[in-house]
């Protein structure tokens, strides 16, 4: 009895002091734009120097490449290891990392390799992913990049674009014998393949939906059309060589209509769609204005594109019904052209002119339309967005050097891409 | 077969928006080239004589034996944003009409370009409309449609290298090409 | 000595059986500390401590209520399980008792039984020095009365036996019995003791208001708070790592342990609209602000607090 009432009495007192402490709560409105610190560890690899195969390293490029990631130097691992079991935590956490990534590339025989790996959150000692690719020699690039989408993927929710392509515009040489080509590499410019080589200017590349083929402009014959080449067979065919312009080709989203842009004999330039398979030619816009770049909506309903039909260039909406007006989108400023939709509509990237000088700038589709400018340069042109959204590549101007750039969709990071040789320009980023 | 048939039918669609006074300009100037009428006789009879002395020593191309005048200059440049014909060129313009008038074999490609600035594919757009403007004012002076196209280069095919004035100057030009 | 054993198997087997039992359960007993009931101790409390002004009021009431009854339910357990074992050590006392006592009868029988042998076989000896006849008679006389002595014997230690048994029946009767008395009385009890404790709680929520009031002037309403909340919330910001889908519109809640010195022991993240990488982000700040920075007076040290993030850009 006594001591059920010395239990009554304690609970009682407790109750007592927990109700006298004060009802804390803190909120917090702001963070930080930093780089999220991520250890790659070196993956073990089998002694044969030459089948290993830096696969953390790329990763760890891959990931810092995108800005949202800071990868420790390797000279500041206090420790290799290669599993989970490896790792130790506190000293990890010491050296101010939030996650870790480990990993093991064993030859399968003949050739082939698997490549083990897995993450880890550094703060609560959590196993995130843990996972086993198989690849042949060659295939062992694509798969690190693989390693870096999973990694980005599941510490920021957004599925990685590490894996993907992209084309571009190579021009080398001089005034008046100038070579141009059209380039395939990978996202981190890596690879680069030449697709199509002319003395005369190629422009306006762009990937089916498939990522099978590419439409682009060549002046080949010293006047402008448009050809689809497929890209494994390298098989080209001539789609558009009308009389006058034939400029800026751009898929639909089901792949089997081409918007173009053409012009009349007195060089007035409207839009028109051609469906492929039945050539029949359809037009949608006609204004003695320059109407131009045309870039398809996801249902393939509509149409944006450049107008000067009001005096300076600004982007218009139209729908691809016969009898639809177009809709003006900007009105800040006297230049606004090139628009590019984000994959998930939710944004259009374009080119603006602001102090003189022409910048990427984003429009926010969603809400009220807020234009934010993401870039800060003189030449900053032809935007395209990576197939995640996360990222916008273009073409900049570096000392007199033609350059690709990259910048996040919310403007916060920016990345210069390796150049090859040549004036690099017009880069269209690959769907996946 | 298709082709040819959308093609002519966007000709003449063309045609009819381009309006009825052009057409009827392309019809008086040879009229008036070739006929004598009263105040402008005089004139035109210079022109040609001009125009004759000048093609003295012609070949097939249209190049001008005289190498200092006007028809031995092919380009005609433009204020930035601009495909007005500024009047320094003004003299150009008619000393190829009159060539190609007097030549209605002759054929001249006009290649219009721009300087770097911008996006390409609207520079394309601003390239044609200055070639048009020169074919404008050629057939103004009586050179048939028949001997002229426009192809813009926009941006693409620079004559100067540069990031600055000088060099934007010199891209921003339309270029007399004779031949087919 | 053997054909005593021989004879009297049964019951040999058996009074080494009881008596190896008494010793090993004596042996257990004095081994075996006498187990005390866990003091109880004050558990680090659990519930969230929030701001009234925030939705979590009725979330709190609620949880200290299962606090307060999960700590009931676990007296009422201890209590109870005291009881049962004192029941249960003094049913196998007093087992152990009947036996002891079942032992010394059969002991006792068994000695009358030797006596009763050797007086048989006296009784056999003088019988042979009389007649040789007799002898022969006397002996299968004395034969036959061995036998019936020792179905005697047999039956004697049957019936030993069938006390033992009919004891141990009461016993274990008896035993069910107080146990079944024992849980209703633990019911009864724990009822009690609720009831207890439902008045204990309205009187310390009248108790609480009252200290509540004295204590809130006494530092809350201070500067030391707010400054308090700034150190923290500067903290937490200078080392958040947004990722893009945390954005204006996130609403999320987390509940934070920490100890004397900042560390930080604990964060769980509750109410939250954020996808996974948001919410990973979030734990991860408050992991990476740790140590906590102090507070300005010690008495605004709270070992469980929420912070809320609801970024505005």
């Amino acid at each position: 009895m006594n001591r059920r009432i010395s239990c009554l009495a304690a609970i009682g007192l407790m109750l007592f002091c927990s109700r006298t402490w004060a009802e804390l709560v803190v909120e917090i409105t702001k963070g930080q734009s930093d780089a999220i610190p991520i250890a790659i560890v070196p993956f073990s690899s089998p002694e044969a120097a030459a089948a290993s195969f830096d696969v953390a390293q790329l990763v760890s490029d891959d990931l810092a490449r995108s800005g949202r990631f800071k990868s420790t130097d390797r000279r500041d691992m206090i420790e290799q290891p290669h599993t989970g079991a490896g790792i130790s935590f506190d000293d990890w956490r010491r050296l101010n990392n939030d996650y870790i990534v480990v990993g093991q590339v064993q030859p399968l025989g003949q050739d082939r390799f698997n490549i083990t790996f897995e993450l880890y959150n550094i703060l609560n000692h959590q196993r995130l992913l843990g996972y086993q690719i198989s690849a042949n020699k060659p295939g062992l690039r694509l798969a690190s990049h693989q390693v870096a989408d999973m990694v980005f993927e599941k510490i920021l929710g957004i599925r990685g674009a590490f894996a993907t392509r992209v084309a571009y515009i190579s021009v080398l040489g001089s005034l008046p014998h100038k070579d141009y080509r059209l380039i395939v590499a990978d996202a981190d410019g890596e690879n680069p393949h030449v697709v199509m080589q002319s003395g005369e200017p190629l422009m306006s590349p762009a990937w089916s939906p498939d990522g099978q083929s590419l439409a682009y402009v060549s002046f080949e014959n010293r006047l402008p059309s448009v050809y689809v080449q497929t890209l494994k067979t390298g098989e080209r065919q001539r789609v558009s060589a009308r009389a006058g312009v034939n400029q800026a080709p751009a898929w639909s989203p089901d792949g089997k209509k081409l918007a173009l842009t053409l012009s009349t004999r007195d060089g007035n330039l409207d839009i028109y769609v051609l469906d492929l398979t039945t050539q029949a030619l359809t037009r949608i816009t006609d204004d003695p204005g320059i109407d131009t770049e045309p870039q398809w909506s996801k249902d393939g309903q509509s149409l944006y594109f450049t107008s000067d039909r009001a005096g300076g260039p600004q982007i218009y909406r139209i729908g691809t019904q016969s009898g639809d007006k177009p809709r003006r989108l900007t009105f800040q400023g006297s230049y606004n052209a090139r628009p590019r939709l984000s994959p998930d509509e939710s944004q259009l990237a374009f080119v603006t002119q602001e102090d003189g000088g022409y910048r990427i700038a984003t429009m926010d589709l969603r809400g009220r339309g807020d234009v934010q400018v993401l870039t800060k340069g003189h030449f900053d042109v032809s935007p395209s967005y990576a197939p995640n959204g996360a990222e916008i590549i273009y073409a900049s101007r570096d000392r007199g050097r033609g350059v690709l750039a990259l910048v996040s969709a919310d403007g916060r990071v920016q990345e210069r891409l390796v150049s090859s040789e040549g004036e690099l320009q017009e880069p269209a980023w690959a769907p996946f | 077969m298709k082709r040819i048939f959308a093609v002519a039918l966007m000709m003449a669609g063309a045609a009819l928006l381009s309006g009825c006074p052009k057409k009827h300009n392309v019809i008086e100037t040879p009229n008036a080239g070739s006929q004598v009428s009263g105040a402008n006789q005089g004139d035109d009879a210079s022109a040609s004589g001009r125009a004759l002395s000048g093609d003295a020593g012609t070949q097939g191309n249209g190049m001008g034996g005289d190498a200092t005048g006007p028809l031995a200059r092919k380009v005609i440049y433009f204020d930035f944003d601009k495909s007005e014909i500024k009047p320094e060129f003004a003299d150009i313009v008619s000393a190829h009409a009159r060539n190609l008038t007097s030549h209605p074999g002759f054929k001249m490609k006009l290649e219009g370009n721009t300087d770097e600035r911008g996006t390409r594919e609207y520079n394309i757009g601003l390239g044609e409309r200055r070639a048009q403007a020169v074919r404008r004012a050629l057939m103004l002076q009586g050179v048939a449609e028949s001997q002229l196209t426009t192809v813009s280069f926009g941006a693409e095919r620079p004559a100067a290298e540069g990031d600055d004035e000088t060099a934007w100057a010199k891209n921003r030009r339309v270029e007399l090409v004779y031949g087919p | 000595m053997r054909d005593f054993l021989r004879e009297h198997r049964w019951a040999v087997v058996v009074s080494v059986l009881l008596h190896g039992l008494l010793v090993a359960g004596l042996v257990v007993a004095t081994l075996n500390p006498h187990r005390t009931p866990p003091p109880v101790q004050p558990l680090p409390i659990d519930a969230t401590v929030v701001d009234s002004q925030v939705l979590h009021a009725a979330q709190r009431a609620q949880s200290d209520q299962e606090a307060a009854r999960a700590r009931a339910a676990a007296d009422a357990q201890a209590a109870a399980a005291a009881k049962a074992a004192e029941e249960a050590r003094a049913a196998e006392e007093a087992k152990a008792a009947e036996q002891a006592k079942a032992a010394e009868q059969a002991k006792e029988a068994e000695q009358a039984k030797e006596a009763e042998e050797a007086k048989a076989a006296e009784q056999a000896k003088e019988a042979e020095q009389a007649n040789e006849a007799e002898q022969a008679k006397a002996a299968a006389q004395a034969k036959a009365a061995e036998h019936a002595k020792a179905d005697a014997a047999r039956a004697a230690a049957a019936e030993q036996q069938r006390l033992i048994d009919a004891r141990k029946a009461a016993d274990a009767k008896q035993a069910a019995e107080a146990r079944q008395a024992a849980e209703a009385k633990q019911a009864a009890d724990a009822k009690r003791a609720a009831d207890e404790r439902a008045r204990a709680d309205r009187e310390a929520e009248l108790r609480k208001q009252l200290a509540d009031e004295e204590h809130r002037s006494a530092v809350e309403s201070g500067p030391l708070r707010d400054s308090y909340i700034a150190r923290l919330r500067n903290k937490i910001q200078s080392v958040w790592i947004k990722p893009p889908s945390a954005s204006v519109g996130l609403d999320c809640l987390v509940e934070v342990t920490q100890i004397p010195g900042g560390e930080v022991t604990g964060a769980r993240v509750t109410q939250c609209n954020g996808d996974a990488a948001a919410r990973q982000s979030i734990e991860n700040a408050v992991y990476r602000a740790s140590p906590l920075p102090d507070p300005p007076d010690p008495a605004l040290f709270e070992r469980n607090f929420v912070f809320r993030f609801k970024p505005n850009e």
